[in-house]
């Protein structure tokens, strides 16, 4: 594989370099402490080294809220949302968990009529991953995501001393170098990165466990903690749910049919008319989470639908975290 | 270049031809769309949108060889159902599909029926009521039994007498809750089924109701010794896309919208949140 080097001062000229080839995206710095997928305006504002961001890049290709479409009820008019299909779009400083998170809902979002937007958002990337100072809550390699793990990406800044590795990993990724001259020799290498959390099952037996965990007392006692607030679905780069609804415009004839995300947390999820709730119990809830993650996807995805990014058990006010869960069902079904 | 996005979700204009009111609550919708017939199979539902207000599945009534209309029965239950009552002939609502999994009846040929509908599960049913007797020689019995909260809750009135009429239907019902001027049978909808005198091997049961039903209906035929791949179910569940992607409608790993609303039992028997 071709590396080139890149001294830390150089990086703001590599994504300028980047800005002339397409549009960029990237962390870049917010009013919060971590940094929020965005379109990058000012390549200072590209923050490379951090832990992780609070909503994942999944808002790129899957908006928050987004419009269906455009409707007039005067005369029954219906006119689907467009997006613009147009130029090179370059995804910067993404994490190798979230790409493989990407990489999940592209298959999500595949199966079945596949979702439009998804697919039309989805063109034109290319995606620069950069490596990472993992804390206490990211699992990754646990899932198969580790520190040399490369799928999905296009090029990889590997952190060096003083700089980065440039990994040049597919054509495309190559072709977005051509007249950058801010190359340095490749730069020595950094140890491996140190991981503080783990799973303790390999990655095909987390199904098994859960295959025979459905019962389990564990469920009511994460329940217990649990607000059903939905910030662990709100955060989570696998999560796709989402709520459609009708917004009218004050002159009450034209409107706009949009989605947003949702939660299958909160117990009106699964509400019909007559007041049956399907999941009414919060363990309940709680368990269809943790089996969408390592079971019901897993079984025909072939791998876990979980990235081990941590992102739940950051955002968790109750303290819940899904690696804890999965390491006490394995250690209840090993004893 | 700019793309359109979620044409999945673009309804088409269905005009209401006729409607009629069946009972305080349900609302029958006559519909007919340019390029009619909906192509449905029997059990499949469509979602209805009133624009400014929202969509909700609903059960297409109607068989498929009913001419180019197909009929949907509306009970009001919140804002849409509201909304699409008051709709009356000429007015416009809009629709996609049809959606889902609908009852199997080209490999249901040569069994004999027992459709049991309790309250407004009768709806769905009767698409495939419908195909069965627009294909009568291709089926053995044909035994529908019907169960509501009380008379004044009763469907297709009309329709019923013309089953009872009927030398190749048996049809039976009941009501939870009498009248004073109610003759027929008081009971909730499992007593129907100890007395039937059912050909075993040959039978297949087609099943919908309120969830709370599933379970007893079963237990029922199971005592009647029917298996359990000899069960169709039609499962209602929250709906928001009908396209297998938001979520709503799963039971474990199923979509509801996608994979159903019609399960074999012996397939989902299994599923925990199903039944
Ligand atoms: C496959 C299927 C077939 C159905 N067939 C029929 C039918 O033939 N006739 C009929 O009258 N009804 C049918 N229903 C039920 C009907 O979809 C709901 O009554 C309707 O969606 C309620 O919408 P609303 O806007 O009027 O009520 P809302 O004001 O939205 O809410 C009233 C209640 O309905 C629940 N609800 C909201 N949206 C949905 C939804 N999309 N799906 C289910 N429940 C919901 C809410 O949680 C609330 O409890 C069917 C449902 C399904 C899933
Ligand atoms: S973030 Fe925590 S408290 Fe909130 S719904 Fe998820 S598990 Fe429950
Ligand atoms: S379940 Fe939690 S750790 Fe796994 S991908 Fe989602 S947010 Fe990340
Ligand atoms: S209705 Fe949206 S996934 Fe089934």
């Amino acid at each position: 594989m071709k590396r080139r080097g890149l001294l830390s001062q150089k990086a703001p000229l590599f994504i300028r370099h980047l800005m002339n080839k397409g549009q960029v995206y990237g962390p870049v710095k917010n009013k919060t402490q971590m940094p929020e997928f965005a379109q990058v305006d000012e390549p200072s504002r590209v923050v490379l080294d951090y832990t992780t961001t609070v909503l994942p890049p999944k808002r790129l290709f899957q908006p928050p809220e987004e419009t269906i479409y455009h409707f007039s009820r005067k005369d029954f008019t219906v006119e689907p949302a467009k997006v613009s299909g147009d130029g090179l779009k370059i995804l910067v400083g993404l994490h190798n968990y979230d790409a493989e998170g990407i990489a999940c809902l592209d298959y999500q979002m595949a199966r079945g009529p596949a979702d439009e937007g998804w697919a039309a958002r989805r063109r034109n990337w290319v995606f620069v991953g950069v490596s990472y100072e993992p804390d206490q809550h990211h699992f990754s390699p646990s899932v198969g995501i580790g520190p040399d793990h490369r799928n999905g990406l296009d090029l990889f800044m590997d952190k060096a001393d003083g700089g980065y590795n440039v990994e040049l990993l597919t054509e495309r990724g190559a072709s977005l170098l051509d007249g950058f001259g801010g190359w340095s020799a490749p730069l020595p290498e950094t140890p491996a990165p140190k991981f503080h959390n783990r799973l303790l099952p390999m990655p095909s037996d987390l199904p098994h466990i859960l295959a025979r965990s459905y019962e389990h007392p564990i469920w009511q006692q994460e329940a217990k903690r649990c607000f059903s607030c939905g910030s662990c679905t709100m955060v989570c780069p696998t999560c796709y749910c989402f709520d459609v609804f009708d917004e009218l415009q004050l002159d009450m004839e034209s409107g706009e049919k949009k989605r947003h995300w949702d939660s299958c947390q909160v117990a009106p999820f699964t509400e019909v008319a007559g007041g049956e709730i399907f999941r009414k119990e919060t363990s309940s809830r709680v368990r269809h989470r943790i089996y969408r993650k390592f079971k019901y996807i897993t079984d025909h995805y072939g791998r876990p639908f979980c990235i081990g990014c941590g992102r739940c058990i950051r955002a968790c006010p109750a303290k819940i975290s899904i690696s804890e869960v999965m390491n006490n069902l394995a250690r209840k079904a090993a004893g | 270049m700019v793309v359109s996005i979620h044409s999945g979700y673009v309804p088409q204009q269905a005009k209401i031809v006729r409607t009629e009111q069946m009972t305080a609550a349900e609302k029958l919708f006559e519909l007919q769309i340019p390029d009619g017939p909906l192509g449905h199979e029997p059990g499949q539902f469509v979602e209805v949108s009133i624009l400014g207000v929202g969509e909700a599945p609903i059960s297409v009534s109607s068989g498929p060889n009913r001419g180019p209309n197909f009929e949907l029965i509306v009970r009001k239950a919140g804002s849409v159902t509201e909304a699409m009552h008051q709709l009356g002939a000429g007015a416009v609502m809009g629709i996609r599909g049809p959606y889902g999994h609908g009852f199997p009846m080209e490999r249901l040929k040569g069994s004999d029926l027992l459709f049991i509908g309790g309250g407004i599960g009768l709806v769905p049913l009767r698409s495939a009521i419908h195909y069965a007797l627009d294909h009568r020689s291709d089926y053995g019995r044909v035994v529908i039994l019907y169960g509501t909260k009380n008379p004044n809750e009763i469907l297709f009135r009309r329709e019923i007498e013309e089953w009872k009429q009927r030398d190749d239907v048996e049809f039976f019902m009941t009501v939870d809750r009498g009248s004073p001027d109610w003759k027929g049978n008081v009971g909730v909808i499992t007593t129907l089924i100890p007395p039937l005198d059912l050909n075993i091997t040959n039978t297949t049961a087609i099943v919908c109701g309120p969830p709370i039903m599933y379970k007893f209906v079963i237990m029922a035929l199971r005592s009647k010794r029917l298996e359990h791949d000899q069960i169709y179910v039609s499962l209602e569940r929250h709906m928001k896309c009908g396209l297998g992607k938001c979520g709503h409608c799963q039971i474990n790993h199923l979509y509801v919208c996608q994979d159903g609303p019609v399960f074999l039992y012996s397939d989902i028997q299994d599923v925990k949140e199903a039944l």
